[in-house]
């Protein structure tokens, strides 16, 4: 920083996260306030006095900067790497807000590092992170990153990839068309329903995980970023995916470990809601039954979400639960007598999505 | 080849208030096949990845061979796992594909080469070894799936549903291939399924799970003539059990089932246990499976007092049998009867309970009071 300022003949000041009262900057990105430019550098903010800041200095101070964190000297930290850190480390409002702020600018990262430009669009990030039992011995990782990437080459393609979270999970990148071609060779969707094209990534990812818990022995969890259209949406792409990755927290259900941005807004939507909200919505709704949602019939929710799936066709989502049309109608019956909702009704089934939605949320915040 | 011995196993989900699987005792033999079964959410897959050993154990102790294992890491424990998503991979021959594990654990050539072709010709797949995923069908890709666990020649197999993705016939031609694989390899097999057809056919041994805890662990056969409670009695068996509210009641030195329009004097070998188990007079739930319902001449010729009258509501053609829904009162039941004889929906039927085959349930606690059980001994003694 330092050479730098002297340099280009700069005067700067570091303050440190917290030490002012005002909103911090976020870490990468630039603001000019009272005529002063400042660059958020994750612990804190440099501003820097007197200076006009011309566009591609300060793009090249960023990258200078972050790319060159403390510690990471001898890896050399690639900046979209340092991104992902970074936004791991912001809440989930601050995700969302720089989300929608940068998709407002289109902020560019066309003067990253040089491998930047060898990426294949249209493509997705995906990061990867082996879920090891605490007692696993200190090589578990490294076995297991070696088994992640021989997997995906062999399941996909060779891939970008770079270690994230200190060395925990694995940054990826990967291009559409080799999901496109995997989805294709493995035949993996039942002829009466093949899937849409957006289902056709998920589902290659869900194997992809499948793959890995089989061959390693290892439960993986993976989230999946946006579609990168182009290299101008690199940064943001890196941000959906951690608000993909994050979702994972509130989504206890069923074992699933594979996020993708966009399968979930109103799981989104619901994390976004502070908690008093969430407690009146659940109040709202406990109102017209007889118990509180704690009380209720085992399996609601199971019951909501295979109605949501099956479009309330009670009897494709008996055959999803692989129980009886009848015993299903008699769960249903007996939802209906305790909650005072009919899962069969698009009204009434939505309130109990909500709900449940709401139920995992605040268990994520307990 | 190793025994697995789970011994009071809970499992409490992080945040959860409950544990999902409670006191699970099993023991499980060298070479054996057992079949966890049960509804959806039961807790067979966390009891199986427990096993495995990627879901750690809350409390108990989980054996395998000789080892205790509950802190093993699960690429140390011998085991291979398959799935319901078998994972292939979409650009290697099946020879690739099979041979993919044993190459990233750095077995030398030879030795991969050896198994491949092992395994291979116990799937009966020798002859696809050089296509790729895309040109093989359902039942194929199942089988080199098989194929890259059998490879590594783990001690244990476990499998969760494997089948459950494949149509209703090929499921049917793979589970007897999985058995035949079993005998085959003589290696200790786990597999769950929530399917109990599946479970009846396959398993040596099967435990019908609820709620996190261990039902009934049994043969298929005692399972199903011996279902300790309501819950594995309507559980197992297609259709399900039939189930009729009624009581116990002491009459002149004779016991009879009694229920709206439904009068059963109870076999005088069983006199015993009635008394004995503090039931007459109670609130009973009498079970009787479809297929002990006859509407044979000759059955009801033979035991005129246990016919109870029923009217044909629905009838429903499964080729060489029907089954007839009926209303007793206000009980609905199914029989399972001969297609010879013509139905008429509206129609009155009698049916002849062969009350050998009956089992009757505390109407409270759900659990039998072992009349099917009592028969089957005096049968031996007498
Ligand atoms: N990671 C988890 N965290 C919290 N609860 C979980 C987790 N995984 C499973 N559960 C819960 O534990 C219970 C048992 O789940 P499990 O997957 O073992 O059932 P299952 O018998 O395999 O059911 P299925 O037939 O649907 O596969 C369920 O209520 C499930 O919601
Ligand atoms: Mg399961």
């Amino acid at each position: 920083m330092a050479r730098w300022a002297k340099a280009l003949g700069l005067r700067y000041i570091f303050d440190e996260a917290g030490a002012s009262s005002e909103e911090g900057v976020a870490c990468g990105s630039w603001r000019l306030e009272n005529g002063v430019w400042q660059l958020g550098v994750g612990d804190g903010v440099v501003r820097f006095a007197d200076w006009d800041g011309p566009a591609e200095v300060r793009e090249a101070l960023t990258w200078t900067l972050l790319a060159l964190q403390p510690g990471d000297s001898e890896r050399g930290r690639h900046p979209l790497a340092a991104w992902y850190d970074h936004c791991r480390q912001l809440s989930l409002h601050a995700l969302a807000e720089q989300f929608s702020g940068e998709a407002a600018e289109g902020a560019a990262m066309d003067k990253g590092g040089p491998e930047l430009g060898a990426f294949t669009y249209p493509g997705y990030f995906l990061v990867l992170s082996p879920l090891l039992r605490r007692d696993e011995a200190s090589d578990a990782w490294k076995t297991a990153r070696e088994l992640m990437l021989e997997v995906m080459r062999a399941t996909l393609c060779d891939v970008w990839n770079k270690d994230v979270a200190d060395g925990t999970q694995i940054l990826t990148y990967v291009p559409a068309q080799a999901f496109d071609t995997a989805f294709d060779d493995l035949s993996l969707w039942t002829s009466d329903h093949p899937p849409k094209h957006a289902d056709r990534t998920r589902t290659v990812v869900d194997h992809l995980a499948t793959a890995i818990r089989e061959e390693g022995l290892i439960d993986v969890a993976i989230s999946v970023s946006m579609p990168v259209l182009e290299q101008a949406q690199l940064r943001q792409a890196i941000l959906s995916l951690a608000m993909a990755s994050r979702l994972h927290g509130a989504q206890r259900v069923g074992g699933q470990r594979v996020a993708v941005f966009g399968d979930q807004p109103m799981a989104f939507l619901l994390s976004a809601v502070p908690e008093s909200a969430l407690r009146t919505i659940l109040a709202m709704v406990s109102a017209r039954s007889a118990s509180n949602p704690e009380e209720w019939p085992n399996g609601w929710m199971e019951l909501t979400r295979a109605m949501m799936r099956a479009n309330l066709n009670v009897s494709e989502a008996a055959r999803a639960m692989y129980v009886h049309r009848n015993t299903l109608l008699a769960r249903i019956e007996k939802v209906y007598e305790e909650t005072g909702f009919d899962v069969r009704v698009i009204d009434h089934l939505m309130v109990l999505h909500l709900a449940a939605l709401a139920m995992e949320q605040q268990g994520a915040y307990n | 080849m190793a025994r697995v011995l789970l011994e009071h196993i809970y499992k409490t989900y992080g945040g959860a208030s409950e544990p999902t699987v409670k006191d699970f005792n099993l023991d499980i033999q060298d070479k054996e096949f057992v079949v966890f079964v049960g509804p959806s959410g039961c807790g067979k897959t966390t009891t199986l990845r427990m096993i495995a050993g990627l879901e750690d154990i809350t409390d108990g102790n989980l054996y395998i061979g000789e080892r205790r294992v509950n802190d093993v890491a699960p690429k140390d424990r011998d085991i291979a796992m398959v799935f319901q998503n078998y994972a292939l991979y979409p650009h290697m021959s099946v020879y690739q594909n099979m041979a993919f594990g044993l190459k990233l654990r750095k077995v030398p050539k030879a030795e991969i080469d050896k198994r491949v072709q092992e395994a291979a010709k116990i799937l009966d797949i020798a002859h696809l070894l050089d296509r790729k995923p895309k040109a093989l069908s359902g039942g194929q890709r199942q089988r080199v799936a098989l194929g890259r666990a059998i490879v590594r020649e783990p001690q244990v197999f476990l499998m969760d549903e494997p089948l459950s993705n494949l149509d209703a016939k090929l499921r049917v031609q793979m589970r007897a291939e999985i058995r035949k694989l079993h005998q085959r390899l003589q290696t200790t097999m786990i597999y769950v399924t929530h399917d109990q057809t599946e479970a009846m056919t396959m398993g040596d041994r099967i435990c019908v799970m609820r709620d996190g805890i261990i039902q009934q662990a049994d043969t298929p056969q005692v399972v199903y003539s011996q279902p300790r409670n309501m819950f594995v009695a309507g559980f197992i068996g297609s259709p399900a059990m039939n189930f009729i509210r009624g009581e116990i009641v002491a009459d002149g030195g004779k016991f009879y089932f009694r229920a709206p329009s439904i009068s059963l004097e109870l076999p005088e070998g069983r006199h015993a246990l009635l008394k004995n188990s503090g039931i007459v007079g109670q609130p009973v739930v009498l079970g009787v499976r479809p297929e002990d319902l006859h509407n044979e001449e000759v059955f009801m010729e033979t035991y005129p007092d246990t016919v109870i009258n029923a009217q044909v509501e629905v009838v429903e053609h499964m080729g060489a049998e029907v089954y007839l829904h009926c209303s007793v009162g206000s009980n609905t039941i199914i029989a399972r009867v001969n297609a010879r004889y013509p139905y008429q929906v509206g129609s009155n039927v009698k049916l002849a309970v062969d009350l050998n085959k009956i089992h009757i349930f505390n109407a409270e606690t759900e659990e039998s009071i072992g009349f099917a059980t009592a028969g089957s001994k005096q049968e031996v003694t007498v």
